[in-house]
């Protein structure tokens, strides 16, 4: 998985290691490139976990991550963490 | 200019209150989880969203709240100085709907006094009375809009964001106001559209659309963002 690697000892200063942080509390460690689109990290962690792309909101400081963004774009510092949280639907009986 | 009197929560709060909950009492009732850097804290303090503001400058916190083993929506609203978590469901009956609603109703009653009772000087409070009290929240259920709910399923959603527009006017006994789902969302709909228009016309964007950081997530200030068109209101602390 290239631009993507989990927990890597090599830290070249480009790169930058996220925590991935899901609702029930379990963390995941990602080390990805500051220019590199979120969106690997984002598919990363869902194959990891199993999960549909599309059920995981991705939160930083509290707001929804795009895929396209970047880590440079997003100004993140090292060790910085993002929420993954599933999506919430309602509307109808019980 | 008229004092703010609310704020309101995203829809991740309730999350973390419950997860919390469960770590506080797996870990028997170790106060040492009851930090004022965990995310139910920072919302407390005003850091965890862009728009909101500290919980000790107003009187009523609304609480939107999604019970997904009901799939369901429901508005809880805190009103600090009656000590109260008023509950508005558009939605009463079926046994199962009220279990589901009343664990998260029970948690946030749990959680929220653990938290306000942090030592003030934690919380940097400029009003004392939201702390140091000893919390016993009284919950008050207001699901009198049954009735219109049978006509119209799948409308919690916008029954939730019409039971906040109502709050936001101060307008709290909502169970008397006569109002049908098809006009809000028609209506609900319309703003929607209008305030794209805006946008495109203005040049704005939201602030999903924004990058750079406003503030960390413990409250220091980090770098501001580009200059973002005025529409879009952007909150800054310095602490």
């Amino acid at each position: 998985m290239s631009g993507v690697t989990q927990e890597d000892d090599k830290k070249p200063a480009d790169h930058i290691n996220l925590k991935v942080k899901s609702q029930d509390g379990n963390e995941v460690f990602f080390r990805i490139k500051r220019s590199t689109q979120l969106k690997k990290l984002m598919n990363a962690y869902c194959d990891r976990q199993s999960i549909d792309l599309n059920a995981i909101a991705f939160l930083f400081d509290g707001r929804r991550l795009r895929p396209d963004q970047t880590p440079d774009e997003l100004e993140m510092d090292e060790g910085d963490e993002i929420d993954a949280m599933l999506h919430q639907t309602g509307g109808s009986l019980a | 200019m008229k004092p703010i009197t609310y704020t309101t929560t995203d829809v991740w709060f309730i999350k973390w209150v419950c997860a919390i909950e469960q770590q506080w009492l797996s870990a028997k009732k170790d106060m040492r989880y009851i930090s004022p850097k965990h995310y139910v804290g920072q919302y407390i303090r005003g850091f965890k969203m862009l728009a909101n503001v500290s919980w000790d400058i107003v009187y009523n916190i609304i609480i939107p709240v999604n019970v997904s083993e009901s799939f369901h929506w429901i508005m809880i609203l805190f009103r600090i100085r009656h000590r109260c978590l008023y509950v508005y469901d558009s939605f009463i009956g079926g046994a199962l709907n009220t279990k589901n609603v009343h664990r998260h109703v029970q948690s946030l009653a749990t959680i929220i006094p653990l938290f306000l009772n942090i030592p003030q000087q934690a919380l940097q409070s400029k009003y004392v009375y939201l702390y140091y009290l000893d919390y016993n929240f009284i919950i008050i259920h207001c699901n009198v809009l049954t009735f219109f709910y049978y006509y119209f399923y799948n409308d919690c959603g916008m029954y939730v964001c019409a039971f906040a527009e109502f709050i936001s006017h101060e307008l709290f006994d909502i169970s008397t106001k006569i109002f049908n789902a098809t006009n809000h969302r028609m209506r609900y709909g319309m703003l929607l559209w209008d305030y794209a228009r805006k946008k495109q016309n203005d040049g704005a964007i939201s602030e999903s659309e924004v990058t750079g950081n406003v503030t960390s997530r413990l409250g220091d200030p980090k770098i501001l963002r580009d200059v973002v068109s005025p529409v879009v209101t952007i909150k800054t602390r310095n602490r």
